[in-house]
This record gives C-alpha cells, structure tokens and sequence, in this order.
C-alpha cells in the first residue's frame, strides 16, 4: 500500500510542475509547445551534474535544470514576445532543437555514473521534493493571484491592450510569464532523473509535457487544479504499471488498453468539456500588434 | 524586398547549419572533413541521392498534409500518428489480399479516419485539434506497440514486427542505381505536393478554406460549408500521412515494427514549417531534412561517431529557429500568407 502510494507521488510529481508550468505559460496568453523538450533539457541538465555526485550534488542538480528551462524560456520569448513569431511553429522548433541536442550530449556524456535519488535518502529529505512541489504550486497561485506582477502576467494573457493602456507592457508581462513557465519545466525534467528514474533515458520525458497542455485545460488554468489533475492522471498511471504487470499474458490488448487510458481519458474529457471554454484566457496565442 | 524575404531564412538556416558543423569540429572533426562526410553521403554519388530521396518520400508526403492543413488554420500535429496507423494498415492489408494497391489505400484510409476524429472534434466541440493530435500520436505509438507483438505479429511469433509482405504487395520500383531503388510514393508524393498547393491556390474551396483561417464569419458569409470542408481537408492531410506509412511499409520496409516510429511525422511539420508553408518550397524543405539524416547516418558510421544522427534532429529545430529570427519583424512565419 505505501508502495503504491510512493508510486503514484513519484509520477505525479513531474506531471504537476509541468501542468503548473504551462498555467503559467497560457496564464501569460502563450502556448508552450516546447514544454515537452523544456523537461528534456531539465532533465538532462539535472543528469549532467548529478551523476556521480551522490547527495551532496543534487541541490545544484536542481539549480542548474532549472536555470536550462529559464534559458530555454528567454529564447522562446524572444522569439515569440519580441520576434512575433507563432507560438506554436516556434515551440516546436524548440522541443525538436532540444530533443537533439539532448540526444547528442547524453551521448557524449554516456558511461557516468547514476544519479543519487531522494528516495535513496533519509525519509525526511525523501519527502523533500514532494514538500516543495506543494510550496512551488502555491507559490504560483500565490504569484498570479496576490502579486502585483502576476496580475501583468495575467493582463497580458487575458487583454494585452487593456494592460498597455493601464501603462503596463505585455511584452514584459509575457515574458515574465514564460521565465516562470521556464523555471517550472526545468524542475519538472530534474524530477524525472532525481526522484522517478536515478538515470538520464533519450525522450524519457515520454510525452508528459505534452499530456500536460491538455492537463491545462482540467486544471481550469489555476496552479491548483494543476495539481489536483496531475495527481488524477498519474493514478490513472499507476493503475497502468500495477494492471499492466498483472496483465501481460492476453496478447497485450489489456496493457495497450491501460497504456492507452491517459491520452484517451483526456481526449474524451475534452470532448465532454466542450466548445470555446470560458475558463481560457482571452487572448490566450494572440500575437501582441494585434490585440494592443 | 520579395527577393529578400524568399531567400534570407534559407541563408540563415544555411548558417546555421554551418555553425553547427563547426561545433562539430569542437567533438574533434575537421569541420571540412564533416561536410565532406555529410553532403557525401547525402548527395554525393547516385547510391546517396537515392536514400535521401527514399527518406525524403514520406517526409514530402505527410509535410504537403501538415501544410494543407495549416495553411487553413488546422493545426495538425497529428501527421506521426497518422503515419503509423497507415503503416499498420497497410501492413495488414497488403498480407491480406496480396497487392500494393490494398495497401496504399488502407493506408490513406486508415490516416484519414485518424486524421478525422480531431477534426470533428474540432468543428463540433471546439476542441483544439494541437491537443487531441498529440494525444492520438501517443495512442498510435501504443497501438503499434501492440499490434506488432500481439494480433498482427509474424506467424513464427518471434519478432516484433508484422509478417512480411508477400512481393506481389510491394510498389512498384524504379532505380537510379544499382543498390537503392525509389519506389511509387516518390511521384505519389510529388503529385500530392502540387495537387495540395493548386488545390489551395486556384480552387474557391481553398480559398476559402484559406480565408476561414483568418476569418471563419467570411467563409460562412459566403454560404461556404466551411466546417464540412475543414474536415474533409483535415482527412486528405491525415491520408496523405497514412500514404507516407503505407509507403514505407509497402515500399521500403516490406513489414511493419517499431521502427516506423522513428518520427518522420514530426520531422515532417518542421519541415512544414521551413518552407514557410508554401507547396513549391515544401520538395526542397523535405529534401534537405532527408539529406539531413542520410548524411548524418553516413558521418555516423564512417567515423564512428554515435549520436551524431541526433545532430539532424537538432539541425531541425535549429533551422527553423533561424527562420524565425530571419523573418523577425518582415512577417509572421506560420501564419497563413
């Protein structure tokens, strides 16, 4: 029982930071389809420094993938917030420019030694990561809610021109928002090699950055729905590997099925949810010059 | 200022593609030796041209379905998935009847009909198609998964893949040299490329699908079905991309497995992308991404550098990133023209 419990707090954790994340991003009005390679980045910056290094590297472990998914996130603003460019062809230059590159650096770097985990640790600094993921999301919804910054960020997703004309820039609120979005994805990928796995694995985010652009849409575009619906979709996760292990002797229709279960569950939840939610931002992937 | 506009983002992703080979030199390769390496083995004697090219035909079909698709503001990220589930199709159906034709076509059918539940998803429940394509791409992914180990699994149950096909079921070839022969998805490709761009260009469904894009009240002003057509336009591009898997399958790999998930469909809206959506610059586009991984995959194994196939990939994405620093503040790359 309590394994299974770790189990579900382990996936969740890197569907909730990036769930989070991309609330931030689409907060800020811009679509972050980079995310995926943002956590793939994160997640071999965190490898890169942790490897070897035992307990005492995972702090800058945690530093220095963070940093890469702020990096990473000035790019993407620059090309989206300065450049004008469309969100969603820059964002897929970007996740295809990371997923090479980490390809090609892990390659490089193969042979080092694993990485340390939390859960190798002591039960109070295992829970560690869990804690501050908590933290960070109220952290976020504190930031966007209660701050004067995160209203700009907010004012720029919802109505650029309204904050341009309250004598606030959306280029800068946007930006803001993606730097955030950024820092987020960045962890979400360390917390793949330093609390799921203990190693680097090429594409081992696995589309989680992706499920989490449509987690958004549960999350109602709130820090704690965000958790709330990675929590309900690493369940639906879990329940996968415990079933899946059980299963695996029919010919494999039961695991494809149970495989199959998180993108079909939010497909169809989608669906369910329906036309032009009003939940959204208003201008949620309009570009500056025409909304103000 | 036309002139310009064409022809800087193809100046800087050339740039940016020497940059990279000059980071290349960095892991230790003279940059000129791997541009020897690379374009050698991309372009460099007829043996080169024919696996580029042989790439480059599913590239060329599934970008002429990305950018139809975009071009009338349907953002289809879905080509991979669709490209999958053509594969497996065709693999089914060319075992099942014993002839190309079968296959080719269950395979379009079989991307069009992945190609339509996001559509209608779309213009029914306004659910943004970016979303529900990339969920399909993972239950595609999954359902090859499945079907190669369980109900479409070789007789002999050893191999993950589908039984082979028998040779009556492979296209049609025609060769420029003695080891790699092209097979019929090139010209399928070609034809799909034009058909697509004067499709957009010359018709008034096009043009008002073109036009919905940016203006859907427009369209429908104009008595324009324009939800009925999106799908339909939605489900070519999605057959298009079934064709690239059912040709591969039919033409190259004679069976499906794994490996047909190697992300063409992916690569493929890159290259989309880098032809700024324009039909006449899509060949190109697909030519130098397919160049790209045949010249990298040669560079590869002549001096035994693994990864560095990866490098196309980067290459990719660090091409288009160019382009839309290049086009910076002329125009909006990716928004319809």
């Amino acid at each position: 029982m309590n394994e299974l419990l770790a189990q579900w707090l382990r996936l969740a954790l890197p569907l909730v930071l990036a769930t989070t994340s991309e609330v931030v991003a689409e907060r800020a009005g811009v679509v972050n389809l980079a995310l995926e390679g943002m956590i793939l980045a994160g997640a071999l910056a965190a490898w890169l420094v942790a490897a070897g290094g035992g307990a005492a590297a995972l702090g800058p472990a945690l530093l220095v993938a963070l940093l890469t998914g702020v990096a990473l996130a000035a790019l993407f603003a620059l090309l989206v917030v300065k450049l004008r460019a469309s969100p969603i062809v820059a964002g897929t230059a970007l996740h295809f420019a990371c997923l090479g590159a980490t390809g090609l650096l892990f390659e490089r770097a193969r042979g080092s030694a694993g990485v340390t985990t939390f859960a190798e640790l002591s039960p109070s600094v295992a829970a560690l990561p869990y804690v501050v993921s908590v933290l960070l999301v109220g952290a976020t919804f504190l930031f966007l809610d209660r701050t004067r910054a995160g209203l700009a960020v907010r004012a720029a997703g919802e109505s650029p021109m309204a904050l341009r004309a309250a004598g606030g820039s959306p280029e800068r609120a946007r930006t803001l928002g993606l730097l955030v979005a950024g820092a987020l994805a960045g962890l979400a990928g360390a917390s793949l090699t330093t609390v799921l796995s203990g190693t680097f694995v090429e594409g081992m985010s696995a589309g989680r950055g992706f499920l989490a652009l449509a987690l958004v849409l549960f999350a109602r575009w709130r820090p704690l729905g965000a958790l709330i619906a990675g929590l309900f979709v690493a369940a639906l996760f879990t329940l996968e590997l415990r079933l899946g292990a059980a299963a695996a002797s029919d010919g494999g229709a039961t695991v494809f099925l149970l495989r199959a279960l998180p993108y079909a569950a939010t497909i169809a939840a989608l669906a369910v949810t329906g036309v032009r939610d009003r939940a959204a931002p208003g201008a949620l992937n309009q570009p500056l010059d025409e909304t103000g | 200022m036309s002139f310009q506009i064409r022809w800087r983002p193809w100046v800087v992703a050339a740039g940016a593609i020497a940059l990279a080979l000059l980071l290349l030199a960095l892991q230790g390769l003279p940059p000129l030796r791997a541009a020897q390496l690379l374009i050698g083995g991309a372009m460099g004697d007829r043996d080169a041209w024919s696996t580029t090219a042989r790439v480059a035909t599913p590239l060329l079909l599934c970008a002429a379905g990305v950018a139809l698709a975009f071009r009338c503001g349907l953002w289809n990220i879905g080509a991979e998935g669709q490209l999958l589930v053509g594969g497996l199709a065709a693999a089914w159906a060319g075992s099942a009847s014993g002839h190309w034709l079968p296959a080719l076509l269950a395979g379009a059918l079989a991307g069009a009909i992945w190609a339509a539940v996001p559509a209608l998803l779309r213009v029914r429940r306004g659910v943004p198609e970016v979303l529900s394509t990339l969920m399909l791409n993972s239950i595609a992914l999954e359902l090859l998964r499945w079907l190669v180990t369980g109900p479409l699994q070789e007789p002999t149950h050893q191999f993950p893949q589908t039984a082979t096909l028998p040779t009556t079921a492979w296209l049609p070839e025609f060769t420029l040299s003695r080891t790699g022969a092209l097979h019929l998805g090139l010209p399928l490709a070609l034809l799909a490329t034009a058909g697509g761009g004067l499709f957009l260009a010359r018709t008034r469904a096009g043009l008002l699908l073109r036009a919905g894009a940016e203006a859907p009240l427009l369209a429908k002003a104009c008595a324009f079905p324009l939800d009925r057509a999106r799908v339909v336009v939605f489900s070519v591009a999605g057959a298009l991309a079934g064709l690239a898997g059912a040709s591969d399958v039919a033409g190259v790999a004679r069976a499906a497995d794994r490996s047909l998930a190697q992300g063409l469909g992916y690569a493929a809206v890159a290259a989309a992308l880098l032809a700024g959506l324009r039909f006449a610059w899509l060949a190109p586009a697909a030519l130098l991404f397919a160049a790209l991984q045949s010249g990298t995959a040669a560079l590869q194994w002549a001096e035994n550098l693994p990864g560095v196939d990866r490098f196309g990939l980067l290459l990719q994405g660090v091409a288009i990133v160019a382009v839309l620093v290049a086009a910076g503040g002329t125009r909006r790359v990716g928004t319809p023209p």
